[in-house]
């Protein structure tokens, strides 16, 4: 019989784990299942009602200001928009991971230059640089997966930082180094694998924050260009059609939620299953 | 205890309400405040001080030239107009209003040293010569058809040479003195301008004694001022927000058609494959522009043929360009594109719904086999762009001959070759907008503009989509038409029960 206690422990990961599964379901299961164009609509069908049928089409979510289906532009939106923050969110983990372990374990002047890098990165607003980006390169998908994998480092060098410099100091390593073993095998296969863990887990309670900041790209226009939908662009897009046009807005919010609170709940999950672990 | 606070503000609601259109008051939100109101060196629309200053030309509410402080004007020769003066008009302090007056006022703006910020709308000045107390001749750098329009808007307007040498140019702009109908009198800038009735004005008493200018930059504040009562009239209603005014018992929406800028997708015909005409007309033949002013723009636009505006001198009624896929596609092919084509595309979401606008002709060109390639820049990084050239090969602009109301305004910067704003050389365009320039008999004059339009048609040197309305809301009480350029001529305005 399992304890009451182990349910409830067990819940946010099983709740988190069900978000998300059904939202990668919908969006990989999605076009299978409802074949609408999302990238072209009638404008004899725009703004239609959640439900109602025009021009010979059933929309299940309804139509938006143009005609298209709302249904088929969230389950693309959700698609495009999990892939960003994927992307970026392993390349920002990768990234300051890496120069995490660098600047701990090499110490002395790499530690300091990286560790003002973390400093300097974190003290420039991420609305200023994406503005700077979005003109001087123009926007689109790939610019906007760099500018948010690469401004979301800091974070993981701080703690791949402070974990290597813990077990630098640890008789395997000092062992290790007294073999002679090199600094890119050292790092790989003798520090990586320690602090692979906790990096995880701050990936997982990174990506509700890449989705929030990826939806508010999207709704200031700066991000992936029209007609291609992000969950971001669906919400900035139908906002001016918020008094006549709920769903608009509606529809793309409950799934950025979901996410949200999917990623949240898991990562909640792991850190205290960790937790529980290292006690 | 808590009935009090609610009972206050039901009481400031009742004062409020009573506050926007009272018999002889009226309350205006604009979107932009008012910085400075001298009338030679504004860096805002005109407005605000077109109630405070008179020009020797004015329009009536059908655009049409009407005397003003001049009672009549007539070329002496091709460089030389004359202008005969009003008699017994006087300056709000008492000055009296004559040809020296007219000199002063535009010498002031000509100065090279004063860099006044709108001096090129009269820059073919040469100079002014006063005959006699009430005539006064303007002399041009050459023949200048356009000369009554130019007298007929900023920074043409007419200011007391004593008033202004005596407090020197910043004290005119806070305390400006005109012939106007209105005298200032509390200017708090970027807040608020209150005016009186000038009761000694020339052409009679205004109706309403008291206008409060108020800036109001967010819309939806605007809007709610409106409904509440706190302002009479307010400029720049969002599409969005025009059905709530007309829903709402005390307030209307006034559509002024034609009143606004006209929209059209800029090509750049100096490069392939856009400088062949016929993948320009395929192009045009692609968008089903009735649909989408009815369907995208909910009907807050009127279609045209032409980048000339229907009260612009000059305008000739083009036919809108035609619909028909399958003559574009016809077109394409035979220009060599029988695969279609690829090409990049730059709509601002600036205009009204101009961004959905872009969607739906993205689409309508993939559907002759034209792929395009579908941005939505940032309105100040593009509105630097557009001018530097550096825009994608087609590109959403607007364009007008806002208060000239002159075809010249409207097409010359866009269609002549070398203008920072135009991405279209031909040399015959070329030829028929400088003809237009030299050419001073207004039929004359306008078979040159009407030509040059004709040629626009045909060569399609952009594609032109539709004309905005410029969209007001009232008070039902407020009686005001709303106009072509934009004014808000107060002494035409009454306020009725």
């Amino acid at each position: 019989m399992i304890a009451p206690g182990r349910v409830v422990a067990a819940a946010d990961l099983l709740i988190g784990g069900f978000l998300l599964a059904t939202a990668a379901l919908f969006a990989i299961a999605g076009p299978l299942a409802w074949p609408a164009d999302p990238m072209a609509g009638s404008l004899l069908a725009t703004l239609k009602a959640p439900g109602s049928a025009a021009v010979g089409a059933v929309h299940p979510l309804g139509t938006d200001q143009i005609g298209r289906d709302l249904l088929a532009r969230i389950v693309r939106g959700t698609q495009i928009s999990l892939a960003i923050v994927l992307v970026a969110g392993v390349l920002g983990a990768v990234l300051g991971t890496l120069l995490g372990l660098v600047a701990g374990y090499a110490g002395g002047v790499a530690d300091a230059v990286i560790m003002r890098l973390v400093d300097i990165q974190l003290a420039i607003p991420f609305i200023l640089l994406i503005l700077l980006v979005m003109a001087v390169v123009g926007p689109g998908i790939v610019n906007l997966v760099v500018v948010l994998g690469v401004t979301g480092w800091a974070v993981y060098a701080r703690t791949a930082r402070a974990r290597v410099l813990e077990l630098r100091e640890q008789e395997f390593v000092e062992a290790a180094r007294a073999i002679g073993v090199s600094l890119p095998r050292m790092l790989g296969r003798h520090l990586l694998p320690n602090i692979m863990a906790p990096q995880i887990v701050l990936l997982t309670l990174d990506f509700p924050r890449l989705i929030v900041l990826e939806a508010s790209v999207g709704f200031l226009g700066l991000g992936v260009q029209p007609p291609t939908p992000t969950l971001g662009n669906l919400i900035g897009d139908g906002r001016a059609f918020l008094l006549v046009a709920p769903w608009l807005v509606l529809y793309p919010g409950l799934v950025i939620a979901a996410l949200v609170v999917g990623f949240n709940l898991l990562g909640d999950g792991l850190v205290r299953r960790m937790d529980a672990r290292a006690r | 205890m808590r009935l009090v606070p609610s009972l206050v503000t039901g009481m400031l609601a009742a004062l409020l309400l009573a506050g926007g259109a009272r018999a002889g008051e009226l309350v205006i939100g604009r979107a932009a405040s008012v910085g400075a109101m001298d009338p030679g060196f504004l860096r805002e629309p005109a407005t605000v001080v077109d109630n405070v200053f008179d020009t020797l030309v004015m329009r009536d509410a059908a655009m049409k030239l009407v005397p003003g402080l001049a009672t009549a004007w007539k070329a002496i020769d091709d460089t030389t107009w004359e202008f005969t003066l009003r008699p017994d008009v006087t300056f709000h302090n008492g000055e009296k209003f004559t040809a020296d007056a007219v000199k002063f006022s535009l010498e002031r703006v000509l100065d090279p040293a004063a860099k006044s910020p709108t001096i090129s709308y009269i820059r073919t000045i040469a100079g002014v010569d006063v005959v006699d107390p009430l005539t006064v001749r303007v002399r041009t750098n050459g023949p200048d058809p356009l000369l009554p329009t130019r007298m007929s808007r900023y920074p043409a307007y007419i200011v007391p040479p004593g008033y202004v040498k005596q407090v020197g140019p910043e004290q005119f702009a806070r305390k400006p003195v005109g012939t106007g109908p209105y005298v200032v009198g509390e200017f708090v800038p970027d807040d608020h301008v209150t005016m009186k009735a000038n009761a000694a004005y020339w052409r009679g008493k205004p109706a309403i004694d008291t206008v409060i200018w108020r800036a109001i930059p967010d819309a939806t504040a605007r809007v709610t001022a409106l409904m509440t009562g706190e302002v009479g009239l307010i400029e720049a209603v969002p599409v969005e927000l025009g059905k709530t005014l007309d829903d709402n018992p005390e307030t209307s929406l006034l559509r002024v058609k034609n009143g606004g800028l006209i929209i059209y997708l800029g090509l750049k015909s100096g490069e392939k494959p856009l400088d062949d005409a016929r993948v320009r007309q395929a192009l045009s033949l692609a968008i089903d522009r009735k649909t989408i002013v009815a369907e995208v723009l909910r009907n807050n636009a009127s279609l045209t043929g032409t980048q000339v505006g229907v009260f612009d001198f000059g305008y000739k009624d083009e036919p809108v360009p035609a619909y028909d896929p399958a003559k574009a596609k016809a077109l394409l092919a035979e220009a060599g594109y029988p695969n279609g084509l690829s090409i990049k595309m730059q709509v601002p979401r600036r205009y009204i719904n101009s961004a959905d606008v872009g969607q739906v002709i993205a689409q309508e060109f993939a559907a002759i086999g034209v792929k395009a390639e579908l941005e939505v820049p940032d309105w100040p990084v593009y509105a630097q762009m557009v001018p530097a050239g550096k825009q994608a090969p087609i590109y959403m602009l607007a364009w007008g001959s806002t208060q000239t109301l002159d075809a010249d305004a409207a097409i010359y910067p866009i269609f002549r070759s070398g203008e920072p704003y135009s991405t279209y050389s031909n040399p015959e365009m070329d030829k028929l907008l400088d003809e237009s320039r030299r050419t001073i008999d207004p039929a004359a004059r306008a078979a040159v503009l009407a030509r040059a339009q004709d040629l626009a048609a045909t060569q399609v040197p952009a594609l032109t989509l539709y004309q905005e309305d410029t969209l007001y809301g009232k008070r039902k009480s407020v009686e005001f038409k709303g106009r072509a350029d934009a004014r808000i001529p107060v002494f035409d305005i009454r306020i009725g029960n």
